[in-house]
């Protein structure tokens, strides 16, 4: 009965008519967040920095806070508590800048790259409500380097990552295989690589870019931003139809390429999930036209049946 | 049918065509264009340029360059010219010189005899007019006249004694034919092009462009005539009697022969005799005197023949003189001497004495043309007061020293004459030693009154230090003893010694009442208009703003009213007649003559000297047009100059207007339809 409610509430929520109305990256995300929070009650991030691991003896100069007095008071022998990890979880947030995440259909309610990095603030948000630290990844068009904001848990991070999700612009061609490259380079420590981007690069180097972070250790989370006409392509009229990407121009007549079209895709769709469900790695297709919470919800839920 | 646009550069706007081309293929491909994330799932399909809408646009299209072109057509102000038109080949305009010159030799009656025969047989494709070259040129024929009509004004054309500008011939010649229609266009000048007119009108910017001018054929250049200038004649008073003097001036033109004068004045001839002209001499001044009642007009007449004149309309001088006005003057003397003279037996029908107070201010000096006074009056504030009234108001002065004190001294200065206090007396020889013959006071004064003057004693005076006048008597000491101080409005006369037996023996000389009298009449204020004129000359009449007249009536000397004008603030315009002679102005319905108008010849239409070739013309054409006529034939093949009522008088401007809006009308419904339906 809770739950329906909380259905209730989030549909009512995270309109996506509302999402398109809200200006900026944060006002999207706090919507966002207030929507997804109003149907879930508990992180499904929480749990896995604070585990415990064994005890140990104490020897001196051990920090007093971790010893375990229950313990000491009836066996009278100081043992020192151990977790699995020292720190909180660690978060890299890449979103995909490449120019097709410019589209943004009829029906959406953002471009694509607004949808991406709208779920990548709320997700931050979630991630620093509970002491996670978040990082951005991010590469603009001729940035070889990429542009890296350090994880930190603190409050301020979040108005940080604001920052640079609205100053991030769609263009240029396919760099996600590149990002990802790049995120393994700077990646130290193991992490959460939640990736947003609409994938559509040949799967051959993306393949590979993912197979190198589940290699360095690092867990990885695909969340693909797609728009209503990328998936199911609605257009009518012939016309001539320009890359967002490389701007080149064709000429098409839809009533003729659609059925093509739906073919490819399709094949390019199966050909990710078939890599990603090799490599383990989590993958949710996020519509621009939809409501993002209802989606992430699913995809946090089903995350967390994960053994 | 042939057609032509007043503007051709207007068919710049069809450019504009370009415009909804453009707009038509960019809207096109605008609406079209989709940017597309997933382009690598769809292949280049070229067949997609046909689209089934694309015959259906390509008619809005043709509709909106129909709608430009026929607009742009509209601006350009197309003109064809009609079926029962004939092609003017050529627009000509006649000038014909109605100029007192030109009547030598009966040459404008020839001259206009020929152009009325040029407007009989005129060609269908010729455009004819003709222009009268008078004191105004006017227009007698314009474009257009049916012939006979245009034959009948020009026949009754007579010959007048006018003087009229060539270049303003030309100017308004040209004006009509900046609005023909001719391919060609001509003036052809029939006059005697004389030389003098030429002359007068070198400065001016070319005016006459793409202009064919014919000028006459001239086979002399100089003929010989003798002429007479306006008389100058004034009234003088000697004695009892009222006199007449006048100066004509004869001028001889070319060779000289003697010459026979005659002046009639008032009915009576004056003067008939026959004067020779010395060798090389070309002016003869002809002085005559008679006398002549003071109370009555004086009208009359000067002629002169000779045997070598070609041009005898301009032997005949007019000339007139209003009666004697009776003035009033005020007097402040103490001499015996000058009460004499001023006294009403004496200045009866000339000046009407008026002793003036010294003790309070006297309004009746308003009426007042002058005031004599000597300088003992001047002590009293009241006088010194009259004085600079006077002299501020236009009032004349006539001062005459008698006695110097720190006040008179004083008032002098202020006057801007400085004088020695102290008197200078002179025992021996104290007769003038020069007098200023031609300042107008003594120019009036024949040679016995000259020498009359010439014996005058003067023992006793002030001597003038410094003044801004002008001497007009000498002592023997080269003192000045008389000035004509200017400065203010009223003329001042001052004489340094007073009329005494003592100080001068004038009073008892036979030339001290006309000195008295001329210097009260020259200090007079009294400023006649200008009543010469020549004929058809235009007129602006100044009125009294005293008087309320409505309006100015001329009459010739017959008693029929030749000129009726309108007073507007005091201004009556009017154009003086055509023919030489006296006309009597007056004012409204009175009968009153007020002043009488001398219209004569022009004396520069006398002089009969002609040029061939004259270089002014050139000046007046456009050279900045190589070869004239040819390069503006060329231009006339394009442009035909036509006015924009004529225009709009033909059907095929409305018809590209309304066609050109009916056009855009039918693409605005169009595209209005197809946004309804989709």
């Amino acid at each position: 009965m809770h739950s329906q409610v909380g259905k209730a509430n989030l549909l009512q929520r995270c309109d996506p008519k509302s999402l398109a109305a809200l200006a900026g990256v944060g006002l999207k995300a706090r919507y966002l967040v207030e929507g997804f929070l109003s149907g879930l009650h508990r992180s499904p991030f929480h749990g896995v920095s604070v585990e415990f691991s064994e005890y140990r003896d104490y020897h001196p100069g051990d920090d007093l806070r971790h010893l375990d007095w229950r313990l000491y008071a009836r066996s009278d022998r100081l043992y020192v508590k151990r977790y699995t990890q020292d720190t909180n979880l660690r978060t890299y947030l890449i979103v995909d800048t490449s120019g097709s995440m410019a589209y943004a259909g009829d029906r959406a309610w953002g471009t694509k790259l607004e949808v991406a990095s709208a779920v990548a603030a709320a997700l931050a948000s979630l991630m620093l409500r509970q002491n996670d630290a978040v990082g951005l990844l991010t590469m603009p068009t001729g940035d070889a380097a990429g542009e890296f904001v350090q994880p930190s848990q603190k409050p301020s991070q979040f108005a940080t990552l604001l920052q640079h999700f609205d100053g991030l612009a769609a263009d240029g061609g396919p760099r996600l295989a590149q990002l990802l490259n790049y995120a393994g380079r700077v990646m130290h420590r193991r992490s959460l690589v939640v990736c947003l981007s609409d994938l559509l690069e040949p799967a051959a180097e993306l393949s590979t870019a993912f197979r190198e972070l589940s290699f360095l250790g690092h867990e990885c989370v695909v969340l693909q931003v797609l728009d209503r006409d990328e998936l199911e392509f609605p257009f009518r009229d012939a016309g001539v139809f320009q890359d967002l990407e490389d701007g080149r121009k064709r000429m098409v007549n839809p009533a003729n390429a659609r059925q093509k079209y739906m073919q490819r895709f399709q094949e390019f769709m199966a050909q990710h999930e078939a890599l990603l469900r090799t490599l383990e790695i989590p993958h949710c297709v996020i519509r621009s036209d939809s409501d993002p919470c209802a989606m992430l919800s699913r995809f946090l839920v089903t995350r967390k049946k994960r053994p | 049918m042939s057609l032509s646009f007043l503007y051709p550069l207007a068919w710049l706007g069809a450019v504009s065509v370009a415009v909804p081309i453009w707009l038509h293929l960019k809207r096109r491909t605008e609406n079209n264009l989709v940017a597309f994330s997933a382009m690598r799932f769809l292949d280049d399909e070229p067949i997609a340029r046909a689209r089934p809408l694309w015959p259906r646009n390509w008619w809005l299209l043709l509709i909106r360059c129909l709608a430009v072109l026929l607009l742009t057509m509209a601006c350009a102000w197309p003109y064809v010219p009609g079926v029962h038109e004939a092609v003017i080949r050529e627009s000509r305009v006649y000038i014909l010189d109605n100029t007192l010159s030109h009547q030598w030799r009966q040459g404008m009656l020839r001259a206009r005899d020929e152009i009325a025969d040029a407007l009989e047989n005129a060609d269908p494709g010729m455009q004819l007019a003709v222009v009268e070259l008078t004191a105004t040129p006017q227009v007698v024929v314009p474009f257009g006249q049916p012939l006979d009509q245009a034959v009948r004004r020009v026949r009754e054309l007579k010959p007048a004694a006018q003087r009229g500008s060539y270049r303003a011939a030309f100017r308004t010649a040209a004006g009509l034919l900046e609005q023909s229609l001719g391919v060609k266009r001509t003036i052809v000048f029939s006059s005697d092009s004389q030389a003098n007119q030429w002359r007068d009108d070198v400065q001016t910017i070319p005016f006459l462009n793409g202009i064919d001018v014919r000028l006459p054929r001239i086979e002399v250049t100089q003929q010989d005539n003798v002429s007479i200038e306006l008389p100058q004649l004034r009234r003088f008073v000697v004695q009892e009697n009222m006199l007449i003097q006048c100066a004509v001036t004869v001028r001889a033109h070319g060779s000289t022969r003697p010459v026979k004068v005659a002046i009639e004045a008032n009915g009576r001839q004056v003067v008939a005799q026959q004067f020779q002209f010395s060798p090389g001499q070309q002016t003869l001044t002809v002085l005559a005197e008679w006398q002549s009642p003071a109370d009555e007009w004086l009208r009359g007449s000067v002629v002169c023949e000779s045997e070598m004149d070609e041009l005898p309309a301009d032997n005949r001088a007019f000339f007139s003189l209003p009666p004697v006005t009776e003035g009033r003057a005020g007097m402040l003397v103490d001499s015996v001497f000058l009460r004499t003279a001023l006294s009403p037996d004496v200045m009866r029908g000339r000046w009407l004495m008026q002793p003036l107070q010294t003790d309070q201010a006297d309004d009746s000096i308003e009426d007042l043309d002058a005031v004599c006074l000597e300088s003992r009056f001047l002590e009293s504030r009241v006088v010194r007061e009259l004085v600079l009234d006077s002299l501020n108001t236009g009032r004349g002065v006539v001062l005459l020293v008698n006695h110097m004190s720190t006040v008179v001294n004083g008032f002098l200065r202020e006057l801007g004459v400085r004088m020695d206090p102290q008197a200078t007396l002179l025992t021996d020889d104290a007769r003038f030693r020069f007098v200023v013959r031609e300042h107008p006071l003594f120019a009036g004064f024949d040679a016995d009154l000259l020498r009359d003057v010439g014996s005058v004693r003067v023992q006793r005076y002030f001597r003038t230090l410094g003044s801004e006048g002008v001497p007009l008597l000498y002592s023997k000491t080269g003192d000045a003893l008389m000035l004509d101080v200017p400065g203010s409005t009223g003329r001042l006369l001052v004489l340094g010694f007073a009329m005494e037996s003592p100080d001068t023996n004038w009073p008892f000389q036979s030339s001290f009442v006309p000195f008295i009298d001329q210097c009260l009449q020259y200090v007079r204020s009294v400023v006649e208009p200008q009543t010469a004129f020549t004929p058809g000359e235009a007129c602006i009449w100044t009125l009294p703003k005293s008087k309320d007249v409505r309006e100015v009536v001329l009459r010739s000397a017959a008693g029929r009213e030749v000129v009726r004008a309108a007073v507007v603030d005091d201004l009556a315009r009017f154009r003086i007649p055509d023919d030489p002679g006296l006309y009597e102005m007056s004012y409204d319905a009175e009968s009153t003559i007020q002043h009488m108008l001398q219209v004569n010849p022009p004396p520069a239409e006398s002089e009969l000297t002609f040029v061939k070739q004259p270089p002014q013309l050139d000046a007046w054409m456009q050279h900045s047009v190589p070869g004239g006529g040819v390069a503006a034939e060329a231009d006339r093949d394009s442009v035909l100059a036509l006015t924009k009522s004529e225009i709009l008088e033909q059907q095929i401007w409305w018809w590209l207007m309304f066609c050109g809006l009916l056009a855009l009308f039918t693409e605005t419904v169009w595209i209005a339809l197809r946004r309804g339906l989709k």
